[in-house]
């Protein structure tokens, strides 16, 4: 299953991406090019949209996990939302879940970056 | 008859061949997305640790669906190596975690019984996840 990876919002401090299909070995080098790219030295939080991905494997784990140190580096986070019970699991075995900021849907990951949008116009 | 499968294939059309082979219900149930992932980290394994020593390699795969369990049973020819072996991940903070290592230990936590054995050059895994109830059109029965 491919990887569609949709940038849904940018700014200075913050990135979110909707990611649809699998994070498996062949994909996970495209999300990781892609991050590569857009991250700079002022990102602050990424913020991923979970709902279309059907799995994720250990590939695609170590992306996430290579951004959440990052991230964690730069006193920053990586936010997930709408992950389903099997690549939730995933994240449960790696016992990486109490360092993301998780939220439930769409609506409260967009209020939380609405907010961040606020903040830099400020 | 177990599927064939070439270390240089992608996930994708491994798991295609799967649901070619054994039909699109083989594993429809709710650990379908474990199963993927298992196939995949096996997968992984093959081509960063097997077929980097002799270029590309094969393996062996069948999907057995019995009596409401899913048996993933992987087979390659190589040194021995037991991934039943793997440790779980550590308890320390993420900034102190190596980013790597995980692979094995997500497909022993996934699975409710692995077993490994070695028998004439050959590597034999069997991963077995409990399944709910198949439906009584399932064409695994």
């Amino acid at each position: 299953m491919p990887l569609t990876i949709i940038e849904q919002y940018t700014s200075d401090e913050a990135l979110s991406f909707e990611l649809q299909g699998s994070l498996d070995s062949d994909t996970a080098p495209q999300l990781d090019e892609r991050l590569a790219e857009a991250i700079t030295p002022t990102t602050r939080l990424v913020a991923f949209n979970m709902a279309g991905v059907s799995f994720i494997s250990s590939a695609g784990l170590r992306v996430i996990f290579k951004t959440l140190k990052l991230m964690k580096a730069r006193k920053g986070q990586v936010s997930v939302s709408q992950m389903s019970k099997g690549v939730k699991k995933v994240f449960e075995i790696v016992k990486i879940m109490p360092d993301l900021t998780v939220f439930g849907d769409q609506a409260e990951m967009d209020e939380y970056l609405e907010a961040i949008q606020r903040r830099e116009e400020l | 008859m177990a599927l064939s499968i070439q270390s240089t294939e992608t996930i994708a059309s491994i798991l295609q061949k799967v649901r070619d082979h054994y039909g699109e219900h083989c594993l429809d149930n709710d650990r379908v997305s474990d199963c993927y992932t298992i196939i995949d980290e096996f997968h992984a394994n093959i081509k960063e640790h097997v077929a980097t020593k002799i270029d590309s390699c094969q393996w062996f795969l069948e999907v057995v669906c019995d009596d409401g369990k899913v048996k993933l049973e992987f087979e390659y020819a190589g040194p021995g190596f037991d991934p039943t072996q793997s440790s779980p991940p550590g308890e320390q903070p993420v900034e102190a975690r190596p980013i790597g290592g995980l692979g094995l230990a997500i497909m022993s936590q996934l699975s409710d019984e692995m077993n490994y054995r070695y028998e004439n050059g050959t590597n034999k895994l069997t991963v077995a996840l409990d399944t709910t109830l198949p439906r009584e059109d399932d064409p695994c029965l």
